[in-house]
């Protein structure tokens, strides 16, 4: 796959020298069968050249993209993934961080229009939660420090629950299954 | 898609001429394909290969619905018929797909980018070239599709006139360049449901994307399959033209360099 010397050989090198000796009196047909064939075989020989050189860069392309595999797929990890890939993941985020607006909010649907709702988990908590100390910080956007719901360690926060008499049942059924 | 041409056999033509006895079919070497489209080409099938492969790491683990066939969300059948459903426990265990869903969106979301740029660069390259031409389907190209089919089948002679590719190619080359477009549309569509949601909604929300997704996957296969099969049926001369760009012609063949000069 190397296109240097491209033009040094004509593409139809001796596509004349039949015409010639065909119009000359004195070329028998066998004289022009030979000369085709010689200059058939400057076309073989030139094909020749061509291909093994593309061959050979093209070996060269495979050993260096198996030498990429195997610098993309080692043993050396960062979070459970290989650097270059993890590197990926960080790159992408970046972008939507960067493309998409963070304050935008998702679409929402009619309850009706849900079909097979998953429960996520079905041990729920010891005690009833008061919905107003309820927290969600979502993570992962940009310059997350200097919005004003920031909290450095959403661990301290002081969450209220209130008692409810049947352990067993309290906050095991979602909201959802009551209206559908 | 016939891939064969008259000049396939161009190396041993110079023994076999039909007309005149004796005479020597004469060969020139055409410059077939440009050396960006071979790199380019190259480039894309070990990389579509590692999508196909990380994609099914994912799909296994994405489909896998507590309530209904898990890792087995497609299918093909009519209504309460089911052929067959992708795929099958044997198949998944035998390519060791089970659990490796964090190695599949490693590279699925890594070599994206090489598929998206490789593509983006081959289009712009068809275009700024002019080797658009020989590629986009023309108003005959169907009839010609069929022609060329029927004649790969067996069942009627007679190739339709062809410069580079013929109507089956055409239709084929350039369906393969919508495919790519399609899957990096239902691809961001599948990835950032929430923030494109637009593009999301657009194609028919995520289930749509996510089928499209993974039947443009099976489309790619099934060109794969045809393509190698037809690219094996020409024969060497056309198959080292992907790697050389050059292909031995029969001197009075249509030639492209002559074609490509008429652009201008």
């Amino acid at each position: 796959m190397n296109e240097s010397e491209e033009e040094s050989t004509p593409q139809n090198s001796g596509e004349t020298v039949s015409d010639d000796l065909a119009a000359s009196p004195e070329a028998t047909q066998n004289d022009v069968r030979l000369a085709d064939a010689a200059a058939n075989e400057q076309v073989l020989s030139e094909s020749r050249r061509y291909t093994r050189r593309a061959f050979l860069v093209a070996a060269g392309a495979s050993i260096a993209a198996y030498g990429a595999y195997h610098y993309l797929y080692n043993d050396t990890r960062d979070l459970m993934q290989p650097p270059p890939l993890r590197n990926a993941f960080r790159f992408n985020a970046d972008i939507s961080r960067t493309v998409f607006d963070s304050h935008a909010l998702a679409p929402t649907y009619p309850l009706s229009r849900a079909r097979d709702l998953r429960v996520n988990g079905i041990y729920g908590l010891k005690d009833m939660l008061e919905p107003d100390s309820y927290r969600l910080q979502v993570v992962g956007v940009r310059d997350a420090q200097e919005r004003s719901q920031f909290v450095p360690d959403v661990t301290a926060w002081e969450y209220r629950y209130t008692t409810t008499a049947d352990k067993e049942s309290a906050g095991t059924t979602p909201r959802w299954t009551q209206t559908c | 898609m016939n891939l064969s041409n008259p000049a396939a056999n161009a190396d041993h033509a110079s023994a076999l001429s039909s007309h005149e006895p004796m005479a020597v079919e004469r060969i020139r070497l055409e410059r077939k394909h440009p050396l960006a489209i071979r790199w380019m080409h190259w480039i894309n099938f070990p990389i579509l290969f590692t999508m196909v492969w990380s994609g099914l790491l994912i799909y296994w683990n994405d489909s896998d619905n507590a309530y209904k066939y898990p890792h087995r969300v497609y299918r093909i059948g009519i209504g309460h018929f089911t052929l067959f459903r992708f795929f099958p426990h044997w198949f998944y265990q035998k390519l060791n797909v089970p659990y490796h869903v964090t190695e599949g969106l490693g590279f699925h979301f890594f070599f994206m980018w090489i598929f998206a740029l490789n593509g983006i660069a081959y289009v712009l390259f068809l275009w700024l070239s002019g080797e658009w031409r020989f590629l986009v389907p023309e108003r005959h190209s169907i009839r010609d599709a069929i022609q060329v089919t029927l004649v790969d089948l067996h069942l009627r002679k007679g190739l339709p006139r062809q410069t580079k590719y013929n109507g089956g190619q055409r239709i084929a080359y350039t369906g393969v360049i919508v495919m790519g477009a399609g899957m990096l549309l239902t691809g961001l569509a599948i990835y950032k449901p929430t923030s494109a949601h637009w593009l999301t909604s657009l194609l028919g929300g995520y289930e749509m994307a996510r089928w499209l997704h993974f039947w443009i996957t099976m489309g790619f296969l099934g060109f794969f399959v045809i393509h190698v099969a037809q690219v094996s049926l020409a024969g060497w001369n056309n198959f080292r033209a992907m790697v050389s760009g050059r292909e031995l012609q029969r001197v009075e063949a249509p030639s492209l360099e002559e074609e490509r000069k008429s652009w201008r």
